[in-house]
């Protein structure tokens, strides 16, 4: 009698058994076919990018600007015309762009044949034709406009300073001392809808700043290049509307060195990651709990 | 309630109230810190990630339905909920313009993942909330309500922890940050970290009430968790391994791992992350003369030191070199008012956690009574006496 208790303990304990695994595949399979899914729908977002590259070639109907540093004086005249165009508070000769100096001229300074070179360089926003800044931003304070620049309102911003860590170029800054948001170049947009250029190429002396569409800025500055110039941000973070000339490598003039893919491309190539991995890790753990609940059955029988 | 009772509540009001003072002088700075993210950052990222793993540990039993771990789910589903919010704090205080910060929500930016993580978070609040008022209520509601609650909390977990990865992983303008790990170690961490926060909340809500741990809970403790964590620790190293060494081969990133590797963030990446928060609670938990729930506790609480210096290191080494005009190392370290502030959330956590130890019905056997989830008063008075 014993022994017969045993055996349908036994029998009782193997249908039990069988039912928790049959409805753990069942679960399992359950499982399976949206996260399949899922990691089919990750895949789309990297498949996408190549066109998303191309996407990133902009009309030739866009204003860009031609900086030709060979030309620049290093007068600070266009620093002078931004801050009061922009209402922004004096400084005297800043070293970097600021909430206060949205463009700013930088100094390197090199010894050509026993001779000492200053060697100016315009810093501002690049206005990247695939920015990474517009597509970080949480609440649209910034935007690619269909002319070139990368607008900017304060208004929208929550100042999480995404932006800051996004950019390339290091451009964006947080303006503590008034609004607590953040401040950078807009092209002077306010300006460009009254037909006006931006406030620093309407004052440079020496023409080393050219405002115009981009076709036409892009043909001066091949031309340059040409005739044997250094040219910058024709491929630059898969290009910018800002393109600099220059007689020296840009590495002499401190300008960063920036690959060329547009780097918000990376963020869609993330999104693939990130679907695949959230299907991994709802398979893996599905998996998982599947063992967990043999481990448990075992450990009754032993 | 007892003296040490008293005694703690009025350890963590002093804390918040150190805190809130922390806070408003680092709201109120007027100048800016020598990097954008600072102290609070990776805080956020630790409770983000410590609320979510929590919620992924629990839902082994809530979705996967393995009934051992149904004893703690309650508790590990508030642990969940409270866990979030110094993350939400930090966050919000950390924000330029916290004033407008409903443009999350009404500008929605769906490209920008940190747009996302608004959302989302809301979304992981709100059904974490009702899959804890589902579990408070499971005997007098329809069984698939728990379950329903229970996978979408698990979605949301899950797509919390792989944007919070992405969000820093697809920053290509900062080398470090930039790898498509990021989102996989994210999870890992957070795993890791609920496993932790079940051990340690658990055990030591059993002691501050002078009770001793279920033997089924201590059951599952020395039989599943121990060797999750021994597993999850190896794996953490893989990943950090498979980070870094490519990294390492990368002319752009090999600067900034140099500073965790052999820099200034040497100390707290060998030292903390890897020895304190990895090998020792390896060599504590692989001890079979030292599996007592102890020494588990002590292993949980070194993983969960060691995950959150993880994110502090990611976070401010990766800021840690300026763009070529400021060429050189930003060095960095949080003023006493972030550290009060950060404290200041802990404790409010805490604090939270406490309440709900009175007023919800989070042992197994409890049910709700009073409101639509609280225990009944005399329950409270009950505990109150013990």
């Amino acid at each position: 009698m014993p022994n017969k208790d045993k055996k349908d303990k036994y029998k009782a304990n193997s249908r039990d058994n069988k039912a928790e695994t049959k409805l753990n595949r069942r679960d399992f399979l359950k499982l399976s076919i949206p996260a399949a899914g899922l990691f089919v729908f990750g895949l789309a977002p990297i498949l996408q990018t190549s066109s998303a590259e191309a996407a990133s070639v902009v009309s030739p109907n866009t204003v860009a600007m031609l900086y030709e540093s060979a030309k620049c004086l290093g007068c600070r005249r266009c620093e002078d015309a931004c801050r009061r165009w922009n209402k922004l508070g004096p400084e005297y000769r800043p070293t970097d762009v600021s909430a206060n100096s949205l463009t700013t001229l930088k100094y390197r300074e090199v010894i050509v044949k026993g001779k000492t070179k200053w060697l100016p360089s315009k810093w501002q926003c690049m206005h990247c034709n695939n920015p990474s800044c517009v597509n970080v931003c949480p609440t649209e304070a910034l935007q690619k406009t269909n002319d070139g620049p990368v607008s900017y309102d304060e208004g929208k911003c929550i100042g999480c300073q995404y932006c800051v860590s996004a950019c390339p170029f290091s451009i964006p800054r947080f303006d503590w001392e008034h609004n607590r948001v953040i401040k950078k170049c807009t092209f002077c947009t306010d300006r460009l809808v009254d037909g006006l250029e931006p406030a620093c190429s309407s004052v440079c002396p020496v023409d080393a700043l050219t405002f115009g569409d981009r076709q036409t800025v892009m043909g001066k500055a091949e031309e340059a290049r040409f005739n044997g110039a250094y040219i910058y941000g024709r491929d630059e973070a898969g290009g910018t509307s800002w393109i600099y000339t220059s007689d020296v490598p840009f590495e002499e003039r401190g300008v960063p060195a920036v690959n060329e893919e547009a780097f918000s491309i990376n963020s869609q190539r993330m999104l693939g990651s990130q679907l695949g991995t959230i299907a991994f890790g709802a398979v893996a753990l599905g998996v998982f709990s599947m063992y967990l609940r043999r481990k448990r059955i075992d450990g009754g029988q032993r | 309630m007892k003296l040490l009772g008293k005694l703690w509540v009025f350890f963590l009001i002093a804390l918040i109230g150190a805190g809130i003072f922390g806070a408003v002088k680092f709201v109120g700075r007027s100048h800016s810190e020598s990097i954008p993210w600072g102290l609070l950052v990776p805080s956020y990222i630790f409770f983000a990630l410590a609320a979510t793993g929590t919620s992924l540990v629990n839902s082994i039993s809530t979705v996967f339905k393995v009934e051992r771990f149904a004893p703690i789910v309650k508790r590990g589903i508030w642990l969940s909920l409270i866990l979030i919010i110094p993350a939400g704090i930090f966050i919000i205080l950390d924000l330029g313009k916290a004033t407008q910060a409903f443009n999350l929500y009404t500008l929605f930016h769906e490209s920008s993942r940190l747009a996302w993580m608004g959302m989302l978070y809301l979304i992981f609040i709100v059904f974490l909330v009702l899959q804890l008022i589902s579990m408070i209520r499971i005997e007098s509601i329809a069984k698939w309500i728990p379950l329903t609650m229970g996978a979408i909390v698990l979605a949301a977990t899950l797509t919390v922890e792989t944007n919070l990865g992405a969000l820093f992983g697809a920053v290509e303008a900062k080398p470090l940050w930039a790898s498509p790990i990021l989102p996989l170690q994210f999870i890992v961490s957070a795993f890791m970290v609920g496993v932790c926060m079940h051990i340690l909340f658990v055990s030591t809500s059993y002691t501050a009430k002078g009770k001793s741990i279920p033997s089924t809970v201590q059951s599952f403790f020395s039989r599943d968790y121990r060797p999750w964590l021994i597993g999850l620790v190896f794996i953490n190293f893989v990943l950090i391994a498979a980070k870094f060494i490519p990294e390492l081969m990368s002319a752009e990133a090999n600067e900034y791992v140099k500073l965790l590797i052999a820099g200034p963030y040497s100390a707290t990446f060998w030292g903390i992350e890897i020895i304190l928060g990895g090998i020792i609670p390896l060599i504590l938990l692989t001890n079979q003369a030292k599996s007592s729930s102890k020494w588990l506790v002590g292993a949980a609480a070194l993983i969960v030191i060691g995950i959150f210096f993880s994110k502090y290191n990611l976070i401010i080494a990766g800021q840690s070199i300026g763009p070529t005009f400021t060429e050189g190392f930003i060095s960095y370290f949080p003023s006493i008012y972030e550290i009060l502030t950060a404290l200041g959330g802990v404790a409010f956590c805490l604090l939270v956690y406490t309440l709900g130890e009175w007023l919800l019905p989070l042992e197994p056997d409890e049910r709700p009574a009073w409101f639509i989830f609280a225990k009944r008063r005399s329950g409270i008075q009950r505990d109150a006496v013990a």
